[in-house]
């Protein structure tokens, strides 16, 4: 994967993470991994177009799910209210991706982003059909959450 | 909740006309999430929540019905987008007041907003230190200042 689509993703994550939780996460090494991963439980997956085509994909457990919904609502939510946390964490998935496009659309790229797709489970495997995945972890107030990218240059 | 009483009690911010009267909004957005967020922190400083929309079909049809005073509009939507939205309720209502609401992914996709006739934009995610400015830009859209 080009690097210079990395360091956007890793500046929108660590902005929107400190804006909602008010505390700088830490941003971990970067990894190139398989095509397949297992998942914390929940995935956020939002899909790219335009000049590079692909996915983001932001995996965390349904504990971080449950405290970072809190965090965004303002608001105290019962565990079992999925409905609401599954929306709450959509949301932060969408506006990651949005301020991460928006560095590179200001690079020259343009490109859009798809509405957020939320899967949950306890094996809950994430798989590229197509190419390996970069993972970017970040320590946050809640634990370590991970950043799955899997994205390329469109052919056009 | 975000503490917004200093919000209430400043006209540039508060959701009142004028006569004190409360202003309609309608909140357009597919995410439930945002759409609470958004509520209940108007309804906090004084708006009346006329309606809520969760895709571009269903806010012109609540434009219709409810003659909100504003409309705020997620960009990015399942099906009808935003700036389509916009087009649509401009064509219904040459003064329809509409704020976009967006991540900023697409600053020409908001451009386009603003030239169909979008009032302005607010960003999110909607924390603390952004709630003032997001309310006068409500604000100003809502009563034409």
């Amino acid at each position: 994967m080009d690097k210079k689509l990395l360091v956007p993703f890793i500046n929108a994550g660590s902005e929107v993470i400190y804006e909602l939780s008010n505390k700088k996460p830490r941003p971990g090494k970067a990894s190139i991994i398989g095509k397949k991963t297992d998942s914390l439980g929940i995935v956020i997956i939002i899909g790219i177009t335009g000049d590079i085509s692909g996915r983001i994909i932001v995996d965390l457990s349904p504990n971080q799910a449950h405290k970072f919904s809190e965090v965004i609502l303002q608001e105290e939510i019962e565990k079992d209210n999925m409905e609401l946390i599954e929306s709450a964490i959509g949301e932060f998935g969408n506006i990651l991706s949005g301020r991460a496009i928006t560095k590179l659309n200001e690079m020259g790229y343009h490109l859009r982003l798809t509405p957020p797709t939320i899967l949950k489970g306890n094996e809950l495997e994430i798989y590229d059909q197509f190419s390996r995945m970069l993972v970017i972890p970040f320590l946050t107030i809640f634990g370590e959450i991970f950043l799955n990218l899997s994205v390329k240059h469109s052919n056009h | 909740m975000f503490d917004t009483e200093k919000y209430s009690k400043n006209e540039l911010t508060n959701g009142y006309k004028n006569d004190g009267t409360k202003l309609k909004v309608l909140i357009v957005d597919d995410s439930m999430a945002q759409i609470r967020l958004l509520g209940q922190m108007l309804k906090s400083v004084g708006y009346e929540i006329a309606g809520e929309a969760y895709d571009g079909g269903n806010a012109l049809i609540g434009y219709k019905q409810l003659s909100p005073d504003v409309v705020t509009m997620d960009i990015t939507m399942p099906g009808m987008e935003g700036d389509e939205v916009v087009k649509n309720i401009i064509q219904y209502d040459s003064q329809a007041r509409i704020v976009m609401v967006t991540s900023l992914a697409d600053k020409g996709h908001i451009i386009d907003c603003i030239n169909s006739g979008a009032k302005g934009y607010i960003l999110k995610p909607i924390i603390s230190s952004q709630i003032y400015n997001t309310l006068i830009t409500l604000k100003k859209a809502a009563t034409g200042d």
